[in-house]
């Protein structure tokens, strides 16, 4: 009897001591970014970590390498690690939505950043940059640009991401109006940089006559300009990019590209974390989309902005 | 014996609980509807927002002299009192209404001379962007499961102000005509311009010359 007293009495003992262990140590925040392999999303990545440990808390990065089953496997590590919240950009708006709603099932708050999941509610909170509006904005610039005619070619991104088509049915919205301005091929680059290249090569090939090129992002863009540039192109055809990642910034300065939507990674990331924070304070209620506007920029406005955000 | 009986019949029990509702089956017209019903309809979204709660919340917009005599005093409160969006960037939206009499018409535009003697353009032409679907601030993100969804409606509305309610003024409306409209209006809060101000209509009538 006294052996089982005293086991209980250590059991208690050594229970209570992991209450305290786990009251007292900082929590823990996942970020599990769709891809590293773009430096828009390292800068994201490393500013929701900075912010979190400015908030006191401890956080590691995941990085899913556009593989959403591979996410998968960070979600599930994450919540049997013991992470507290998960900063999250997702690899698919439609089959990340399993990975948010496991975590919520867990009772671990989700909150993306830039990308959005297809569902009100399996995440906390969506923190988005408005894309759409960005390019109903560019679409106006690249009509004014080419004076409404000629031809020109759209490299999509992840065709599986809401960005992708937010950003090309708002460029579409404005361009489409202008039967002078003639799509001659539309293709995936898969937002990478090295596959813009290959696929504009490719087009350049059957479509030589073009005037402009609209990317889903700033690593296309920058990959289609080296094809436009190998093809003694460069000058005369106008490229457009989205994000305002700090090689398109340089490259607008210096009149290669001539414009670019600036999202605004760093106020995502640090909204994402601070909601965190926010959550484990006790607040519950969130916006469930909050879209941060994005500025175009262009040679004539460069001087406000840097890589990123504005100066 | 009876152990052997009781162990059956609790592997039995393991492998039933199992088993229980691991495999069922329905039929694939079922799933059809579900899809079906689940897919948003942007076309009919925007049809009720334009043709029913525009009209409806007239009273809700600003009349257009008053927002440019309130932008001529402090655009920054008039921003603060007037406008909707749905992102904190630079640019606003506003829902307007007034009257005007046509004192030009060409491709693009038909200008309006309103009772303050300011002129102000109807668009005609080219109808594209979010100003039609967030200048009266009753459509809401959070209404929407994705963002692409809500983007369709902005499409959705611009089409149908196109055929709706664009295509059946422009064969009528001539110069002199009186005209009363309601509208959005996209303003950058930086740098706002009001001479000559665009408006996106949303409701338009010939009252008389």
């Amino acid at each position: 009897m006294k052996k089982i007293l005293l086991a209980l009495v250590l059991f208690a003992s050594l229970t209570s001591c992991k209450k305290s262990d786990k009251a007292e140590e900082p929590k823990k925040i996942a970020i599990v970014v769709s891809t590293l392999n773009n430096p828009w999303f390292v800068f994201l990545a490393e500013t929701a970590a900075k912010k979190a440990k400015e908030l006191g808390y401890e956080s590691k990065i995941f990085d899913s390498q556009n593989n959403t089953a591979l996410e998968s496997d960070h979600f599930e590590n994450a919540i049997s690690s013991g992470y507290d919240a998960i900063l999250f950009n997702p690899t698919d708006a439609a089959g990340s939505v399993a990975n948010a709603t496991k975590a919520k099932e867990a009772g671990i708050p989700v909150f993306c950043m830039d990308r959005e999941i297809n569902s009100a509610d399996a995440a906390t909170s969506q923190i988005l940059s408005d894309s759409y509006s960005a390019c109903v904005q560019l679409g106006k610039l690249f009509v004014e640009t080419l004076d409404k005619k000629g031809n020109y070619v759209e490299l999509l991104g992840i065709v599986s991401d809401n960005n992708t088509w937010n950003r090309s049915k708002g460029f579409h919205s404005s361009v489409d109006n202008y039967p002078g301005l003639k799509m001659v091929a539309q293709q995936s680059a898969d937002f990478d940089r090295n596959k813009a290249m290959e696929v504009m090569e490719s087009i350049l090939q059957a479509h030589p006559d073009i005037d402009g090129v609209f990317c889903g992002n700033d690593a296309m863009a920058m990959g289609a300009y080296q094809a436009l540039v190998a093809a003694n192109k460069a000058d005369k055809v106008k490229v457009f990019g989205f994000d305002g990642a700090e090689d398109a910034i340089n490259s607008i300065k210096e009149g290669k590209l001539t414009a670019t939507p600036m999202q605004f990674p760093k106020i995502i990331a640090d909204t994402a974390a601070t909601y965190a924070d926010e959550y484990f304070k006790g607040k519950k209620d969130f916006p469930k989309k909050l879209p941060i506007a994005v500025e175009v920029v262009t040679k004539e406005n460069i001087d406000k902005y840097i890589a990123y955000g504005k100066k | 014996m009876v152990q052997k009986i009781i162990k059956y019949f609790l592997i039995l029990l393991f492998f039933g609980l199992l088993l229980y509702n691991a495999v069922y089956f329905k039929k694939i017209s079922e799933m059809q509807v579900l899809k079906i019903e689940t897919v948003f309809d942007a076309k009919a979204y925007a049809k009720t927002y334009l043709l029913e709660k525009i009209p409806a919340a007239k009273k809700e917009a600003v009349a257009v002299a008053d927002l440019l005599s309130a932008m001529k005093k402090d655009s920054k409160k008039a921003f603060t009192a007037f406008s909707h969006f749905q992102n904190e960037g630079d640019m606003k939206y506003f829902f307007v209404k007034g009257e005007g009499k046509v004192t030009a018409i060409d491709e693009e535009f038909v200008t309006l001379k309103i009772a303050s003697g300011t002129e102000i353009k109807l668009a005609i032409q080219y109808i594209f962007g979010n100003t039609s679907r967030d200048c009266s601030g009753i459509i809401s993100i959070d209404d929407f499961s994705n963002t692409m969804d809500l983007n369709n409606v902005s499409e959705e509305i611009n089409k149908l102000i196109k055929s709706e309610i664009v295509a059946p003024f422009k064969t009528k409306v001539q110069k002199g005509d009186r005209i009363s409209f309601l509208g959005g209006i996209e303003l950058s809060q930086s740098e706002p311009k009001t001479d000559k101000l665009e408006i996106v209509p949303l409701q338009l009538e010939i009252n008389s010359k």
